[in-house]
């Protein structure tokens, strides 16, 4: 007796594994990344990136949310992005997000890896901007769901919004659940 | 294994390093002697190759080295940006051969906290692209989140060791899951494949489980090579030495040279294949 057959679903194994071999790599040189600098640390191939370490940012960071879960470093890579300009257009939506979901940080990058908002979580922005890599590459994204701590998730959601593809990013205590995604899509459209 | 002699420092800036990260959903499916032996192979193969333990339990260099629990490494430079990677790498008898312990930094993070130390890790990748390296091959701790989770996100690629067993082969769904949302993070990441490890040719089970995992995953992802399981690989552990250089130990390092060509021809890459290039 074949003895994975019975224990899995070779169908969704099969198309996992299909994921896995898609030709990403192969398309990739043909993606233009914008929105990164020298010192990014990612996938730029082309040139060394300066030292994280010796890198002094050139704008003062975000100022953190009262409840965003930044880590206790601070990646000067990271921190040497744009700041979004102020106050944004997202705040609204952050602030629903907060009330409605218990949201503990909130920030949106657009297809460019540009930040329209953030709450201090400069740390994960690399999540949503390699999400908006794969989107450039493909007609359309899921979203995708990853734990960053004990009872904290990171929510990645693609979103068609009235001023382009976006990534919404939210840390949440509780992964959200398919109905109330609609709801937050939906209401990001308003923002 | 390990020699005396200083590391030499190379300014010289190879933008063909290859990073690949040695991992899985499972522990206890071989992924230190893998990590051991390949580097091995690849070192006599003219690459020259840097193994870096980032498995907090530390077994590369338990294995190779006497010293290892004193010596700083991969955490500790995580730990500690002023550290430089030559306080860090140790050379061996064999001049293509490096590594770097795990070290001695207490407060590991290899649970939930992803993304915590991508940064920093991406700037040791650069840095080793700086000091003349082919290959640097990296053994994780198990589990795909944390710093192994980080380690993934930012390597050319990664090889899954999985024992062939069936257990460990229904862990397989959970495996590709978890690496598809990694690939998200890092777009470029090419799954060498599943490396099958600890096949029993004597045990029917393990045969049977090794037969219907490649009917299950599509041939490129698995590889043709298969690690055995024998006794030379700890009689090898126990002299700090790779396997393929003991005594009885030609059939397993023919076995590991297969395996490197199947991942230079994977990654088409000139400085996996220096022989070749």
């Amino acid at each position: 007796m074949n003895p994975i057959d019975t224990w899995v679903d070779t169908d969704e194994v099969r198309r996992l594994a299909e994921r896995l071999m898609s030709p990403d790599r192969q398309t990739r040189p043909n993606i233009q990344e914008s929105g990164f600098d020298d010192s990014f640390v990612g996938f730029a191939e082309a040139k060394p990136a300066a030292p994280v370490v010796a890198t002094a940012a050139p704008t003062p960071p975000p100022a953190p949310a009262p409840k965003a879960a930044a880590p206790p470093q601070t990646h000067t890579a990271l921190a040497a992005e744009k700041s979004p300009s102020a106050p944004s257009a997202f705040n609204g939506l952050a602030a629903w997000l907060h009330q409605q979901y218990g949201a503990s940080a909130v920030f949106v990058v657009n297809l460019d890896g540009t930040v329209l908002l953030d709450e201090g979580c400069a740390h994960l922005h690399f999540a949503a901007r390699g999400m908006a890599l794969n989107w450039k590459i493909r007609d359309a994204i899921k979203p995708v769901r990853l734990l960053v701590h004990a009872g904290s998730y990171l929510e990645l959601i693609p979103l068609n919004h009235p001023q382009g593809r976006l990534i919404l990013g939210i840390i949440v205590p509780q992964p959200i659940n398919p109905n109330t995604l609609e709801i937050i899509r939906e209401k990001s459209t308003q923002a | 294994m390990v020699a005396s002699q200083s590391y030499p420092s190379a300014a010289k800036i190879n933008k063909r390093v290859i990073s690949i990260a040695v991992s899985s959903q499972k522990g206890g499916v071989g992924k230190t002697t893998v990590s051991i032996n390949l580097a091995h192979a690849f070192a006599i193969a003219g690459v020259k190759t840097l193994l870096v333990d980032a498995d907090p339990q530390g077994s590369v260099g338990l294995s190779l080295t006497r010293q290892s629990r004193l010596l700083p490494g991969f955490y500790d430079y995580l730990a500690d940006p002023s550290l430089s990677l030559e306080q860090l790498i140790v050379p061996t008898r064999l001049e293509t051969f490096s590594l770097m312990a795990s070290g001695q930094a207490g407060d590991y993070d290899t649970g939930g906290s992803m993304g915590a130390h991508l940064a920093r890790v991406r700037t040791f990748l650069h840095q080793i692209s700086q000091r003349g390296f082919d290959l640097c091959l990296i053994d994780t701790a198990a589990g795909l989140f944390g710093v192994s989770g980080d380690v993934i996100a930012s390597s050319d690629a990664v090889l899954i060791p999985q024992q062939s067993e069936p257990l460990g082969i229904r862990s397989v769904p959970k495996l590709l899951d978890g690496l598809g949302k990694l690939r998200v993070m890092n777009p470029r990441l090419q799954v060498l494949g599943v490396l099958l490890t600890m096949v029993q040719h004597d045990l029917d089970d393990s045969i049977e489980a090794a037969k219907a995992l490649r009917q299950l995953l599509p041939a490129e992802l698995v590889f043709q090579n298969e690690v055995p399981r024998d006794g030379t690989f700890i009689k090898a552990s126990a002299r700090g030495l790779p396997a393929g250089v003991m005594e009885n130990g030609e059939p397993i390092r023919k076995i590991f040279e297969g395996i490197r060509t199947e991942i230079a021809r994977k990654t088409a890459s000139p400085a996996l294949n220096p022989r070749h290039a």
